[in-house]
């Protein structure tokens, strides 16, 4: 009997990523509530500045506009769904038709969902504010990004996660982190003006505010840019199956919040600094900051995957978060505290400082965990080729016929696929074909190190219950090395 | 991967985890500096120095780390063509010495991705690896790699890939192809009417 469709999904990995967004939703209601019920320690009409409290009022307006709106058309949305499902049922529509209509609601609530802090992010100000510095920036930081995509990409010398998955984790960090991001660090900005009594000087507020900031900006960001790597994690597991993997995804959400960051810092003031925050994101800090920060919490997944017991999973996720966040608040803390200080200790002229303390900063405070996330990437990519090599020793009978013993030998050499990828590149008349034999060749390698490496959690007692069966996979490498035949070089 | 280097992996994050905390120790008081205080202490000083602001980014004129981002993603370009070249290289190293009497039969419709450590004939299949001795080619064949000594015998045939000496090359027939390196001798026939001997041993035609 077909179950009765309904309007949360029935799979739990991906009821567990939807309680993931809703949290970060909840987060911000949470940071809302916590505007709302604080005492005011100011009184802003003692103070006497005509307009200040509608402006205070107007900034804590502000800060969560999107939200309410957006909390409300969910309500609104959930409501409609779920009288039209129980209509429809009523009314005995079939299931399946039914199954399409809540399919259909849930992708809107999806959607709504995901809009909400997309909304708030500085981008969307930035390019209102400053449309030609923005387009400009926005054209400048695509090639270094994906650039350095592909170098995370490649990284994973064997089995490769799909790329639309690794653009997706891009896009959640320049978005809906980015978004989640400044939400909190606005929402701090805002709060901490009238947690803490007036000073005498009207400027030393900003003194208490930059108390909390780069606390509340490492833990918050990290937050927003970690609930992304979880919900891909619980979405597609089967790809994320190892450290390597991990640190790729946690690395490709880092580099997407790189990339709306570094728009946002160049746009400013019609790109009045872009050379400088061009060079200091782009450039000498891309595979650090928060590619760093994110890859790490991307390995805390990534290990997690293959341990056995919940316990250990959730203490190694947990360690993943901290040692991100911690990193994150002290690269902050640190760097304002450089930049305000050093002009005490030495005087240098700016370009010498731009070109050559600000990198030394970025070694200073951000290279431990860049070496940190490549130590763990060598000590997976070295684990996973020792696990390969034993699943291919030790392949089902079955599966000989889809991986033989000299191409067993090909596939643990990157080195090897990648000099027969490009003879087969080189070996077509034209540069069409010559990159269909590339990709096709690609394909097969891909699909046999899916077998293989299935094989090997499956050794190990690890295997995804979602991932396709040996029977499949084996079909799999059998279709496209058929392609491969039919098509010729 | 053995079940305690996840394990090991999860310490190295704990002692991170550590290590980036002990540095936060230290972050919280440099930071208290430069005006990171609390308000109490604030008014116990009413009046410190006010640090001066100074903003490189906006100070410096932006066309030099301009410059110095365009030379580092130049020098970045550079670094990886070099590297796949190398990488090119090393997937082209010496392919295992001649061992093997067998002489293995890539059959039509067949695609073989690996190496042959011997010679082989590709009738009408897909050989993609290297082969150690002799690689002989017929029926449509194509071969993706490297060979010590290729012979292609039919109508159609090309050449796409680097030989090294010139003289090793013969060819009979009007069009042939090997895709990749030959090390030793080419030879490209429309057809061939005797035999092909290696080593002594016949290769060609097949019994």
């Amino acid at each position: 009997m077909t179950e009765d469709p309904r309007l949360l999904p029935a799979c739990r990995r991906q009821r567990a990523a939807l309680l993931v967004l809703v949290s970060l939703h909840m987060v911000v209601a949470l940071t809302m509530v916590i505007s709302l019920v604080r005492p005011r320690q100011v009184d802003m009409t003692a103070l006497d500045i005509p307009g200040l409290e509608e402006l205070v009022t107007l900034a804590g307006l502000y800060v969560h506009w999107p939200y309410p709106p957006g909390w409300a058309l969910l309500a609104v949305l959930s409501a409609v769904a779920w009288g039209h499902l129980r209509y429809a049922k009523r009314r005995q529509v079939p299931a399946d038709r039914r199954a399409v209509l809540a399919r259909r609601y849930r992708r809107a609530l999806l959607a709504v969902l995901l809009a909400v802090p997309a909304l708030k992010s500085p981008l969307i100000v930035d390019l209102i504010m400053w449309p030609g510095a923005w387009a400009t920036a926005f054209l400048v930081c695509v090639p270094t990004t994906v650039y350095a995509l592909g170098l995370v990409h490649c990284a994973q010398r064997f089995r490769r996660m799909p790329v639309p998955l690794l653009l997706g984790g891009a896009g959640w960090g320049a978005i809906v982190a980015g978004g989640f991001g400044a939400t909190m660090n606005e929402w701090w900005s805002d709060f901490s003006l009238l947690h803490f009594p007036l000073p005498d000087n009207v400027l030393d507020v900003t003194y208490l505010k930059n108390i909390g900031l780069p606390m509340i900006s490492g833990f918050f960001e990290e937050l927003g840019k970690g609930a992304g790597v979880a919900i891909l994690f619980l979405l597609y597991r089967r790809h994320v199956d190892s450290v390597v993997s991990g640190i790729v995804l946690g690395a490709a959400v880092g580099l997407g919040f790189n990339f709306g960051e570094s728009l946002t810092y160049m746009a400013y003031f019609d790109g009045a600094s872009a050379g400088f925050h061009f060079w200091g994101r782009q450039v000498a800090g891309l595979m650090a900051a928060h590619t760093a920060f994110t890859a790490v919490v991307g390995a805390g997944f990534g290990i997690a995957r293959q341990l056995h017991s919940r316990s250990q999973q959730v203490t190694t996720i947990a360690l993943g978060f901290c040692v991100a966040a911690g990193a994150h608040f002290c690269n902050n803390s640190m760097l304002d505290y450089v930049g305000k200080e050093s002009h005490k200790w030495f005087t240098v002229n700016d370009t010498v400082h731009a070109l050559v303390l600000t990198p030394a900063q970025f070694l200073l405070f951000q290279g431990p965990l860049v070496v940190l996330y490549v130590l763990l990437l060598r000590r997976g990519l070295r684990s996973q080729e020792g696990g390969l090599r034993v699943a291919l020793a030790n392949l089902p009978d079955a599966a000989r016929a889809a991986i033989t013993e000299p191409e067993a030998a090909v596939l643990l050499s990157p080195a090897r696929r990648f000099r027969l990828k490009v003879d087969a590149l080189r070996a077509a008349g034209s540069p069409r074909h010559g990159i269909a034999a590339y990709r096709r060749l690609a394909r097969l390698h891909a699909a046999q190190l899916d077998l293989a490496t299935d094989h090997w959690h499956r050794l190990r007692g690890e295997a995804d219950p979602l991932a396709p069966d040996e029977a499949t996979s084996r079909a799999r490498v059998q279709a496209v090395r058929a392609a491969l035949a039919g098509a010729g070089p | 991967m053995n079940e305690c280097a996840p394990r090991l992996l999860a310490r190295c994050l704990l002692t991170a985890m550590a290590a980036a905390w002990v540095l936060l120790l230290g972050a919280s008081p440099a930071a208290a500096g430069c005006g990171s205080i609390t308000y109490e202490q604030r008014q116990a000083d009413p009046a410190p120095a006010e640090p001066e602001k100074k903003f490189p980014a906006l100070n410096c004129d932006q066309s030099v780390p301009a410059a110095a981002a365009a030379l580092a993603c130049a020098l970045g370009l550079t670094a990886t063509g070099f590297y796949a070249w190398r990488l090119h290289s090393a997937g082209a190293a010496p392919v295992a010495p001649v061992g093997q009497a067998k002489t293995e039969v890539v059959g039509p419709g067949e695609v073989r991705v690996g190496d042959v450590d011997g010679d082989v004939v590709i009738r009408g299949g897909t050989l993609v690896g290297q082969v150690s001795g002799t690689a002989v080619m017929v029926d449509n064949a194509t071969f993706i790699g490297k060979a010590q000594y290729v012979v292609q015998i039919g109508y159609r045939n090309d050449v796409v890939g680097d030989i090294a000496e010139g003289e090793n090359v013969v060819q009979v027939g009007r069009r042939n192809t090997v895709l990749g390196d030959v090390a030793g001798k080419l030879v490209q026939a429309r057809s061939v009417m005797g035999r092909i001997l290696t080593k002594g041993r016949k290769v060609w035609p097949l019994d």
